[in-house]
């Protein structure tokens, strides 16, 4: 690799009022190089992009950008901003062609590029269709290749992924590999950990400040640590009980196994066999593997902020002691015209079950859920809720079920305060616990003392946190989660997943619908959609996921 | 009905809280009734005054110059200018020295005297077509009355021609001719329902726009209290208004309050829920705030063109005259005129009340079935 700078950025800063987005920043972004800004929503990612795209001038500090000021050096730059930069009324052709006519791109530079790029994503069939009615997935790779058909030597790509399935993820990053080995330089933003691991080197983002930029590989054998997965019964004990031990870092649940995090891997595994010996816990099976870079990140994260504890939920009430089914689909079917968006969906989840429903984008997983939350009418089958299956948009069954949708959960012309009252006087969470849960959702959000905040003003993975607070404020029985934890920095997921084990602990029964395998991971169930069908279920343990992942490329 | 309340206080706290950030909205709300019906009640005022009319008196008898005279009394006409020939009157008009000219036959005195109808040729300069023809509405009357006078004063059959019975009419509720009360009755009425409409679909369709709408009706709040929740704002709001427009016009413009105030309140909620209830139906069938109102658009001007708020009933074609009896703001207009410039009885008011509130109820069902079915 050539050691040519592309990028050099010294102490960047860029204040917005009082609030440091970007915080004495210095890095560097080598000639082939695929570099990631890794941090949740709201570390500075974006305000990062802006000045090196020469869009945002920078408070203070300097950069250099291909040997100059970011605002000369556009031209060489190919910028894909986090919303879609496309006409959703222009087809593919068209919409390359304008791309191209901006930048001034020759004609002959410009068929060979077009056709290269379209072959390469696959886009050449589609030529003539409205960039809007393309899926998410195939809109991304048609605004990569409008950044890409002047020729940049540097790539500027913000959250490229989101709201994109695996298979077209994967597809995406062998597209961004090929692109670097040919010299040029990619600066790519991302909140998944995964993607980040494909990365030459990362640069850990929090609250504005960069904490550290290495290799992936580097940051893992820096921990110093082993990953032990230990499947033991019970799971919520073994959590418990593995947690005491001096031997061990972290311990941490993903659906049906426990991550254990050691120094020293062999007096790990010793010790928490004599524990579980001690207390009745069955250890299945320990198995050794290296630290990601989720546990790094995590590592990191704890030692910038220090120890945080995860709030308890006030006045929780009783355990309920029932196996009943609480989410429940037989033979559910919906056609929308000829189109059928759901065929045959079976469904059962019990009192303490947690079960994830994967699926791109379009498999209909949104229709099932909505049928099964009584949103539309299915087109025949049935459906059951807390053992109900009439009434169910009744009041009555409404107020024992919580729901978060994917995004816009909060009312943003409304403060963090009065969004929460709302929510809890319409379940109707009873005053004399009012208060303290209000408390409970700011202080596990890290709020405290903000309730007066514009929920506007909060990055989308703070809004995330306080959404998920106030759809939990009345103890619902059935839950239903969208992507809860997309846009969430991993320290916070854990504290989320944390809580959602509680509710489960305590008899609640949760529906996730999700397309990342992180989430995925923390189900004890999964079920995987495709075309409208669920082609496979299983536990999550990772070899399962990932045949099941292959099932759904080869169908696709 | 406990749980039904609280969640209906629930939303409408806020409701109210948003509004309250919702600036723009409040502002569309609150400065029409001020601003324009100040505007509009001064602006639209067809009463014309000062025309600068010349006169070819070809009679030049006593007779004729007390007519003329008689006419001059009214603050209507000013007589700029006296001609001999009719060619030189006809000159200055094209010159636009003058906006209209009369001429007084030979005869005139001699047909009077007579008691025979004597012929009084007014020409106009229509260019302005409007205002010719109120100018040429107001000389009609004025020489109608100029004419009576005279022959009561010299002793001759009082008869008058026909006709007059309708000018007089109009001169018996209005006796000022301020016609800014005509028209500053008509845009309050045409306020309530319009921003009714307007705002309304505006708060019924952000929810959908936004995407919380989701959410919320995953929430044990039903439908009916959402929008109950939604509309009791705007109702409150529109009330307000319609009381800012009312004390507006009776402050700027003297408008009298000669009715039951009752009458007034009680027809103005039955718009206001009409109005309502028409934005919200139009929100079902949008999917932005922007669509919602290029739609109310597209319905509220026909139904204040017809509604006779702006015009009088009785100049339009028979056919569109039915049609109003499909809108619901002819009957508010009827009553708020009913009570403010006249005192009509309840009993003359009461079937535009009943239609009024058929039109209400009719159209906030419609409402809520389609917001429910949504």
């Amino acid at each position: 690799m050539a050691t040519e700078s592309i990028v050099e950025a010294r102490d960047l800063a860029k204040n917005y009022g009082t609030l440091k987005a970007l915080d004495a920043v210095t890095f560097d972004v080598k000639k082939g190089e695929i570099f990631g800004f890794i941090g949740a929503d709201g570390a500075g990612k974006t305000t990062a992009f802006r000045i090196i795209g020469g869009v945002l001038v920078q408070g203070s500090g300097d950069i250099q950008v291909l040997g100059t000021t970011p605002r000369k050096a556009r031209p060489g730059v190919g910028y894909l901003t986090q919303p879609f930069s496309l006409y959703q009324d222009l087809s593919i052709a068209e919409n390359l062609h304008y791309a191209a006519g901006l930048r001034e791109v020759g004609p002959s530079d410009f068929s060979t590029r077009s056709e290269r790029y379209c072959k390469l994503f696959d886009l050449t069939p589609f030529m003539d269709r409205l960039a809007g009615r393309l899926s998410g997935g195939m809109k991304q790779k048609l605004a990569l290749s409008c950044a890409l058909i002047s020729d940049p030597k540097l790539l500027l790509l913000d959250e490229p992924t989101t709201g994109v399935d695996p298979v077209t993820r994967r597809d995406f990053w062998d597209a961004l590999t090929s692109l670097a080995t040919e010299g040029m330089s990619i600066i790519v933003a991302t909140p998944y950990l995964d993607e980040a691991e494909r990365c030459h080197r990362v640069a850990l983002m929090e609250r504005g400040k960069i904490y550290d930029i290495d290799s992936p590989a580097h940051f893992r054998s820096k921990l110093g640590l082993t990953r032990l997965e230990v499947q033991a019964e019970p799971l919520a004990l073994a959590e418990q009980v593995f947690a005491a031990s001096p031997e061990v870092r972290d311990v941490q649940r993903f659906g049906d196994r426990l991550d254990v995090m050691a120094p020293d891997p062999d007096a790990a595994e010793r010790d928490l066999r004599e524990r579980a010996e001690a207390n009745n816990v069955r250890v299945e099976e320990i198995r050794r593997s290296s630290p990601t870079l989720e546990n790094a990140f995590v590592n990191v994260l704890r030692q910038m902020r220090g120890a945080s504890i995860t709030p308890a939920f006030p006045k929780l009430s009783p355990p309920l002691n029932k196996r009943e089914i609480v989410i429940g689909a037989k033979d559910l079917n919906r056609r929308f015209g000829s189109f059928q968006a759901v065929k045959d969906f079976q469904l059962e989840i019990r009192n303490g079950e947690i079960y994830g429903l994967l699926g791109a984008n379009g498999a209909g997983k949104t229709t099932a859920i909505k049928m099964m939350c009584g949103l539309i009418e299915p087109s025949s089958g049935s459906v059951m809720l807390l053992g109900r299956s009439k009434g169910l948009r009744g009041a009555e069954v409404r107020s024992r079920i919580g729901y978060m949708s994917q995004k816009f959960s909060l009312y943003d012309d409304l403060t963090i305060g009065e969004n929460l009252d709302f929510y809890a006087r319409l379940y109707g969470v009873h005053e004399s616990v009012r208060e303290e849960r209000k408390q409970w959702v700011l202080e596990s959000a890290e709020l405290k003392g903000e309730a007066g905040m514009l929920t506007e003003s909060l990055p989308g993975g703070w809004k995330q946190r306080v959404a998920f607070g106030a759809a939990m404020m009345h103890e619902p029985e059935a839950i239903f989660l969208d992507e809860p934890t997309s846009g969430v920095d991993p320290l916070a997921r854990r504290a989320m997943w944390r809580m959602i084990n509680t509710f489960a602990d305590h008899g609640a029964g949760i529906l996730v619908v999700t397309h990342y395998l992180e989430e995925a991971e923390q189900c004890n169930r999964l079920g995987f959609m495709v075309a409208g069908e669920i082609i496979a279920q299983g536990s999550p343990s990772r070899s399962k996921g990932k045949y099941a992942w292959d099932v759904v490329r080869n169908r696709n | 009905m406990t749980a039904f309340l609280r969640r209906y206080v629930a939303l409408t706290v806020k409701e109210i809280q948003q509004l309250r950030r919702n600036r723009g909205l409040l502002i569309q709300l609150l400065i029409p009734p001020t601003v324009v019906l100040v505007i509009f009640g001064f602006a639209l005022n067809p009463k014309v005054r000062d025309l600068r009319m010349g006169v070819v008196d070809q009679s030049l008898t006593p007779q004729s110059r007390a007519f003329i005279n008689s006419l001059t009394e009214n603050l209507s006409f000013d007589v700029t200018r006296r001609f001999v020939r009719t060619q030189d009157a006809e000159d200055a008009l094209n010159k636009m020295d003058l906006d209209m000219f009369i001429v007084i036959p030979q005869d005139f005195s001699r047909n009077l005297r007579r008691g025979h109808p004597s012929d009084v040729q007014v020409v106009l300069d229509a260019v302005d077509a409007n205002t010719a023809n109120i100018a040429q509405g107001y000389l009609k009357q004025w020489l109608l009355v100029a004419l009576t006078q005279y022959n009561t004063w010299n002793g001759l059959d009082p008869t008058t021609p026909t006709g007059a019975v309708r000018v007089r009419s109009t001169v018996l509720y209005n006796p000022g001719l301020v016609t800014p009360w005509f028209y500053v009755t008509g845009i309050m009425s045409i306020l309530i329902f319009i921003n009714g409409s307007l705002v309304a679909s505006a708060l019924a369709v952000k929810e959908k726009e936004t995407g919380t709408i989701e959410q919320l009706l995953m929430t044990p709040a039903q439908t009916v209290e959402m929008l109950l929740a939604k509309t009791t704002p705007v109702f409150i709001l529109l009330m307000i208004v319609l009381m800012l427009a009312l004390g507006v016009s009776m402050v700027v413009f003297g408008l009298p309050f000669r009715g039951s105030f009752w009458l007034f309140i009680v027809s103005g909620m039955f718009a206001s829920l009409a109005g309502i209830g028409i934005g919200v139906t139009l929100a079902t069938v949008s999917k932005s705030q922007q669509q919602a109102q290029l739609l109310t658009f597209f319905v509220n001007p026909p139904l204040t063109l017809i509604s006779g708020a702006s015009s009088p009933l009785e100049n339009m074609p028979q056919f569109f005259q039915k049609l109003s009896y499909f809108d619901p703001l002819r009957y508010l207009v009827t009553i708020i005129r009913g009570v403010t410039i006249k005192d009509a009885p309840f009993s003359a008011l009461w079937p535009n009340l009943a239609a009024l509130a058929a039109f209400a109820l009719i159209l906030f069902s419609i409402s809520a079935w389609r917001f429910r079915k949504q």
